[in-house]
């Protein structure tokens, strides 16, 4: 029978043998097993939001290039010279 | 080197393209020609454009299988026996499946990693959604049999999250968010997915292979169909498929598929860049992304990680839709997704090709529509169009017969037909031809196999034309669809569904060709084809929907299953009889 996954060390709180584990896992209820060592990992990982849609749709653009919506307002000007 | 390749790209891109704009512009002439042989009008020129943009996009799908055809599937460079480093999880988002299948499913996949002996981390992860309480409960007693059954303590992680926000896009991102930094790479799956221990294998060290790889998709073959329109569609995936995906290969460049399902993601690489924001605005267009494995795909483009199709990757399988009304209740939740991303195909940043494959999913659901148009719009034509002229020429006293075109219009059926039917026909050839149809019964059975998919897809094209015309239309209303449900496990359809699933279908069927009858007597005969599957829909999906043996059609893993196919039936086996003694008596009672 192979350890928890060849060459990987088990974690603290995993038994070492298979036998132990099994022993282990069948005391437990369902609900316990996966409250406790069958719970995901705690390792977070951001995952910041992209920009998945243009602010305003091709239609809301092509109205606003032929002047049937207000165009948005341009971006304040950096000023003469510059 | 990498200028040349880029170049080849880009021109096998344009002559895939231009090939398809000259054959739809070639029934567009066509069309013109014949339209002109009475008088040109309005109601010409709007067909001829609707058969414009069918063309052309039936062309697309030929000259994609025109080009698999000119290669094979080659393995990219790297080293198969270099040792894994990184650490891998296999999730498994479920939805009120059934756990005994499901689980057993990964446990066969376990077992396959297990008897490679390679030392690998890989962990398994189920991601629960299941709102219904009964089967939550079975899925906890499952997992407990699971994780005793595959010695899983420390490898085998089970969560139900309490609201499924998102849906499976969602419960992914809920995934990373949560574990994420505990791994180097993902292997997501379906619930009905399975995957060899070496395919997994070979998935990670193609990652490890290639720093800036984000995702690696597979070509899942569907398997276990037991009733004839599933067999279709397994005979069909496994021997078109292929092809057509190598097609797909060839033009992917970095910017490959993502179908949401049996391929790898490189978790640092989908973390930074597939956190997906709700669309502005309310469903269908709006809310949560439904087909987000596309927007993930160009997302990860976007951020410059590579995304491929590896086609050349066998040991990947998913199971498919056992009839026609399963098939088209799974369309309906894909065409919403597709018609969404109208939204996103604008979005700042993303790769041409990305914004290409969007508008090719939006197209593979509306082109029904242009179908149908052209359908309806030659049934008006007659209605519309002005009375013959037989004396153009004042005081000429002999009439005058506008020429018939009616060659242009049967040149143009012919075009069309070869576009839909050379491809099946040369990839059976071809199978023939270099050995790979021995898999499916030999030369002549792949042969009689395609002819019998041909005849059943001319068959049910129709309601499937009529479905997917349905689904467009609800989602542009903004409206979710009535489907009835098939609750048996076999898949096979009683009459009483089937037709309640396509009284409309026929009742449109009777009305089209009554007024073809009344109004367009001519084009009857081009009519039936449509309109004869259509009256009897009831009929054809019973019939494709009953139990389906012998060898037409048959594929691979039929005459010969794949180990892990072999591993998951004895594990279900097993634990079926293991949970059946362990019952309680008064339970069972």
């Amino acid at each position: 029978m192979t350890d928890v996954r060849q060459g990987e060390a088990p974690a603290p709180d995993i038994p070492r043998t298979p036998e132990e584990r099994a022993a282990k896992v069948r005391d437990m209820s369902p609900a316990d097993l996966a409250a406790g060592p069958g719970a995901l990992p705690d390792a977070p990982m951001p995952m910041p939001e992209q920009v998945i849609e243009p602010a305003r749709s091709l239609i809301a653009r092509l109205a606003a290039s032929l002047r049937i919506l207000p165009r948005p307002p341009a971006a304040p000007s950096a000023g003469n010279g510059l | 080197m990498r200028q040349i390749r880029l170049l080849g790209l880009a021109f096998l891109r344009l002559f895939a393209i231009a090939l398809s704009l000259i054959a739809g512009l070639g029934a567009f002439v066509l069309f013109l020609q014949f339209g002109d042989a009475d008088g040109l009008d309005a109601l010409d020129v709007i067909r001829a454009l609707l058969i414009l943009i069918s063309t052309l996009w039936l062309a697309w799908g030929a000259v994609q299988a025109l080009i698999g055809l000119t290669s094979r599937p080659r393995a990219p460079r790297y080293d198969p026996l270099k040792p894994i480093a990184g650490r891998t999880v296999i999730l498994m988002p479920v939805y009120n499946e059934d756990p005994l299948a499901t689980f057993s499913r990964l446990a066969a996949m376990d077992a396959s990693l297990k008897a490679t002996h390679d030392p690998a981390t890989v962990h398994f992860a189920i991601l629960s959604d299941t709102r219904n309480e009964t089967v939550a409960r079975r899925e906890l007693t499952m997992f407990k049999h699971l994780v005793l059954d595959c010695d899983g303590l420390g490898r085998f992680f089970y969560r139900r999250r309490e609201n499924n926000t998102g849906k499976k896009a969602g419960n992914i991102e809920d995934f990373f968010k949560r574990s994420g930094a505990a791994y180097d790479y993902a292997v997501i799956l379906d619930a009905d997915s399975l995957m060899e221990g070496q395919t997994i294998l070979a998935l990670i060290r193609r990652m490890e292979a290639k720093p800036r790889m984000g995702l690696i998709q597979t070509l899942p073959k569907v398997i276990r169909a037991r009733s004839r329109f599933g067999r279709a569609m397994q005979f069909s995936a496994s021997f078109f498929s292929p092809v057509f995906a190598r097609g797909l290969a060839m033009m992917q460049g970095k910017t490959g598929p993502f179908w949401g399902h049996n391929a790898i993601v490189r978790v640092r690489a989908f973390a930074s860049s597939c956190g997906l924001p709700p669309l502005r605005g309310n469903p269908p267009f709006g809310g949560h992304v439904m087909s987000h494995d596309y927007v993930e795909a160009a997302m990860l483009a976007k951020h410059n990680w590579m995304v491929r199709l590896d086609d050349d990757l066998e040991g990947s399988f998913e199971e498919g839709p056992e009839n026609l009304v399963d098939h088209a209740k799974r369309d309906r939740r894909w065409c919403q997704g597709n018609l969404q991303h109208s939204r996103i195909i604008g979005a700042p940043g993303l790769k041409a090709w990305s914004r290409f494959v969007f508008a090719q999913g939006i197209m593979a659901y509306i082109s029904p529509l242009f179908w149908l148009g052209f359908i309806l719009a030659s049934i008006a034509a007659p209605l519309l169009a002005p009375p013959t002229n037989y004396f153009p020429e004042p005081n000429w006293p002999f009439p005058y017969f506008p020429p018939s075109e009616a060659s242009k219009a049967i040149g143009l059926f012919i075009g069309i037909f070869v576009l839909l039917l050379l491809p099946k026909i040369l990839i059976a050839a071809q199978a023939g031809l270099n050995g790979r149809a021995k898999g499916f019964g030999g030369a002549g059975m792949g042969f009689v196999s395609t002819l019998s998919e041909l005849v059943l897809s001319s068959i049910t094209a129709p309601i499937f034309l009529m479905y997917a015309t349905r689904s467009v239309m609800q989602v542009l209303m903004g409206r979710d669809g009535g489907w009835p449900t098939n609750n048996r496990g076999d898949g096979t359809l009683g009459w009483g569904e089937s037709l309640s699933a396509s009284w409309w279908i026929v009742a449109i069927g009777v009305v089209g060709l009554a007024a073809t009858w009344a109004f367009a007597p001519g084009l009857m005969l081009w009519l039936l084809p449509v309109g004869v599957p259509m009256v009897v829909a009831p009929a054809i999906l019973r019939w494709t929907s009953l139990p389906s043996r012998g060898r037409i059609m048959g594929v691979p893993t039929e005459y010969a299953p794949a180990a892990v196919m072999q591993l998951h039936d004895a594990i279900l086996e097993r634990w079926t009889v293991e949970l059946e003694a362990a019952r309680d008596p008064s339970e069972a009672a």
